[in-house]
């Protein structure tokens, strides 16, 4: 180790002391070190999980102070709130050692807000004045795979870690492929192709995204992704039988004495429609464990995520409830918590170090893609 | 470096500009010139600063240089040593956001905001954008929704032309004396199996009545009862107000949510339209007056409306989710009005 010197007095320090001998000021994390914690220069790989810092309470002020803000300005603050809530959840989430940042300037995503929210909107109007302006989909159709590569090139070039950006590069005809095509060949096959769906999605993503300029490599099978089916879909029998017969027994104790069979009935297709949108979670988490095994950040670093899958739709389900029953006051608790739950089950295995990675020039993508895809709520599943 | 008042820096991280190397540094101001000081005797005047991220939470602050190399610092760290540029960056948002009394009052003021704009600002707004939406506008948001339902669910109907011209003449009749200000009404017949007896209006105008209705109506008056009630629908523009308020609904839901959770996003739809349901009550009541008080001015029986409900109501009163209101206080409180002078 070079030697270092006291910041407060300029003596030059021993090596391992925790205080200057000659004035005392603290100097563990003298200049020069290297940022803590010391990087392991072993071959022996070694295993990093994110650590969460945010805290329920913490964020409840800025989700207040976010959607009391966004109202009163009709909606203007949602730019500069979106930024404050990515910041924050970003720059909690510690690994080893440095936290993530997000760069999007307010006044860009308002921009695109606006842009969008404005397109929606004439969308919206023309198909009420006449079906014929559906034809519109056809353009939509086409604009789609350019939204979501806009929308991932610009997702990743905001996002930094120890001030190196990620980036992606998409493909068009790729993404038509994938987001345009083949969602309907999974209609067509009744959801049974839904497991090559997640394997190409994965693998586009995880194998067009850098981190500077190393490169991630994604190489995923569909057996574990139809493996992840079949539990997903034993589930949502589990599911549906049991929230029927609750929502049965809730109707029998309440309306008491006599209720009528044909309601009974009535109350399936919900039952289903509600344990459908809870197995969805249970198999994105699968998918997602699936992908992150198959993913590593060049030269050999691994990423690992450990979801349990029942406990992440007991989570979503959970806070869906506690949200509700709190008239959304809950909702920055119920956010961080699933959040926290994500992180704590994800880990990277990093071989050597993460130090040295050199960040690359990119193609910055577009705000206006990135909102549209945010609006539309359009799920690229991974 | 003698000067301890001096060497006193602030304490951090220093990123090289393009790669992921990180030091601990200190940055320090001396004779006037801001210093990066990387121990080592490596020491570099440090670049322009570009930026200072704005704090949120704890998160660490970043002190960003043009050249791209950064600086970071802890939430609370004294920036001073940056001079003016401190300043600049003062987070008044991030004190009001860690302030409990701060946050007390906002929690306070977002929920009676909320409410108020629940129960008024949304139905005010749907009923302001409906007064003013052109009359143009309605006729074709009226055609589509006709087209829709003549492709979805109806079928041509088996009432004879004749029949039809008379329901058509006394529905105008009772209007004209009943001083109706809406668009022109345009009675339709039509075959619906799939929803028996029913009438509806759309926002243009348009009221769709189904054979199925006409066989259960024992009276004319039962039918133009009905046929009142829906006119009342169309000249409150209850058709479009709703349209306007599901979409307020949803967009400050949208707000609310402020982040994807599909869960909570799809419960966010469903509160929108239960919203819809319980505007529609009101809108139920309001058209069963103007219902009663288009049937005396016509000179029919007003009660006959509160007949054909009854039967109506035993059709399919599997209506857990419905948007009338419970039949039997509809037809009190359409005795009563009845009565009324």
């Amino acid at each position: 180790m070079t030697p270092s010197f006291c910041s407060a007095c300029g003596t030059k320090l021993p090596d391992q002391v925790r205080f200057c001998p000659s004035c005392g000021q603290f100097v563990a994390d003298a200049p020069g070190a290297p940022a803590a914690p010391a990087p392991i220069r072993s071959l022996v790989p070694r295993e990093v999980t994110p650590q969460f810092r945010g805290q329920a309470s913490e964020y409840f002020g800025i989700w207040i102070v976010n959607v009391l803000l966004s109202i009163v300005t009709i909606g203007i603050y949602s730019a500069w709130a979106k930024v404050r809530r990515l910041r924050y959840f970003y720059g909690n989430t510690e690994l080893d050692g440095h936290t993530f940042d997000y760069h999007a300037q307010p006044m860009q995503i308002l921009k695109g807000r606006v842009l969008v929210v404005g397109a929606l909107i004439l969308y919206q109007a023309l198909v009420a004045i006449s079906p014929f302006f559906s034809v519109l989909l056809v353009a939509y159709v086409f604009a789609l795979p350019w939204a979501i590569n806009s929308s991932l090139a610009f997702n990743a070039r905001m996002t930094s870690y120890r001030n190196v950006r990620f980036s992606f590069q998409g493909n068009y005809w790729s993404a038509f492929f994938i987001y345009a095509v083949f969602p309907v060949l999974i209609l067509l096959s009744l959801g049974l192709l839904l497991p090559f769906f997640s394997k190409l999605s994965g693998s586009y993503v995880g194998n067009r995204l850098r981190f500077g300029v190393a490169a991630f490599r994604t190489d995923m099978k569909v057996g574990p992704l139809y493996g992840n089916l079949g539990l997903s879909v034993l589930f949502l029998l589990g599911c549906s039988v049991a929230f029927a017969v609750l929502i049965g027994l809730i109707m029998v104790a309440t309306a008491g004495k006599s209720v009528d069979g044909r309601e009974m009935v009535a109350v399936v297709p919900f039952a289903i429609y509600v344990s459908f949108i809870v197995s969805a979670v249970f198999y994105r988490a699968g998918v997602r464990n699936v992908l992150f095994g198959a993913t590593r950040l060049e030269p050999g670093h691994q990423l690992v995520s450990r979801l349990n899958r029942a406990k992440m739709a007991w989570i979503a389900v959970s806070n869906t409830v506690v949200t509700i029953l709190t008239i959304g006051l809950m909702r920055p608790w119920a956010a961080i918590r699933s959040y926290r739950y994500t992180m704590a089950s994800s880990a990277l295995v990093v071989q050597g170090s993460l130090d040295g990675i050199v960040a690359a020039a990119a193609t910055q993508g577009s705000v206006v893609a990135s909102e549209y895809v945010d609006v539309g709520g359009i799920d690229l599943g991974v | 470096m003698s000067d301890p008042g001096q060497s006193q820096g602030l304490r951090g991280r220093f990123f090289a500009q393009g790669a992921t190397t990180v030091r601990n540094a200190v940055l320090r101001r001396e004779a006037g010139t801001l210093i990066v000081d990387l121990g080592d005797g490596e020491r570099r005047a440090a670049p322009t600063i570009a930026e200072v991220s704005e704090r949120v939470g704890r998160i660490p602050v970043q002190i960003r240089f043009s050249d791209g190399s950064a600086f970071e610092v802890p939430w609370d760290a004294d920036l001073a040593v940056l001079g003016h540029v401190s300043g600049a960056h003062e987070a008044v948002l991030n004190r009001v956001e860690r302030n409990w009394m701060a946050v007390a009052a906002a929690t306070v003021g977002l929920v009676l905001t909320a409410a108020a704009l629940y129960v008024w600002g949304v139905p005010a707004a749907a009923r302001g954008l409906a007064a003013v939406t052109p009359a143009a506008v309605v006729t074709a948001i009226d055609a589509a929704s006709r087209e829709t339902f003549e492709r979805s669910i109806l079928q041509p109907t088996t009432v004879s032309q004749a029949r039809q011209d008379q329901l058509r003449s006394a529905f105008a009749d009772m209007l004209d004396k009943a001083g109706y200000q809406g668009p022109p009404p345009r009675l339709l017949f039509a075959s619906a199996p799939s929803i028996g007896a029913n009438a509806f209006a759309l926002p243009g105008g348009t009221v769709l009545v189904t054979d199925g209705l006409l066989t259960l109506a024992s009276t004319d008056d039962e039918i133009l009862g009905v046929l009142a009630h829906e006119a009342g629908h169309v000249q409150a523009r209850h058709g479009l107000r709703q349209l306007y308020a599901a979409l307020g609904i949803y967009v400050v839901m949208g707000m609310i949510g402020g982040d994807p959770g599909h869960l909570a996003d799809t419960v966010a739809t469903q509160a929108g339209a239960l919203q819809m349901l319980s505007y529609s009550r009101d809108f139920e009541r309001e058209a069963d007056r103007y219902g009663v008080a288009a049937m005396k001015a016509a000179g029919r029986d007003p009660l006959a409306l509160a007949r054909i409900l009854g039967r109506l109501g035993k059709q399919d009163d599997s209506s857990l989710w419905s948007s009338h209101p419970d039949t039997a206080e509809r037809r009190a409180e359409i005795e009563r009005l009845a009565k009324e002078p």
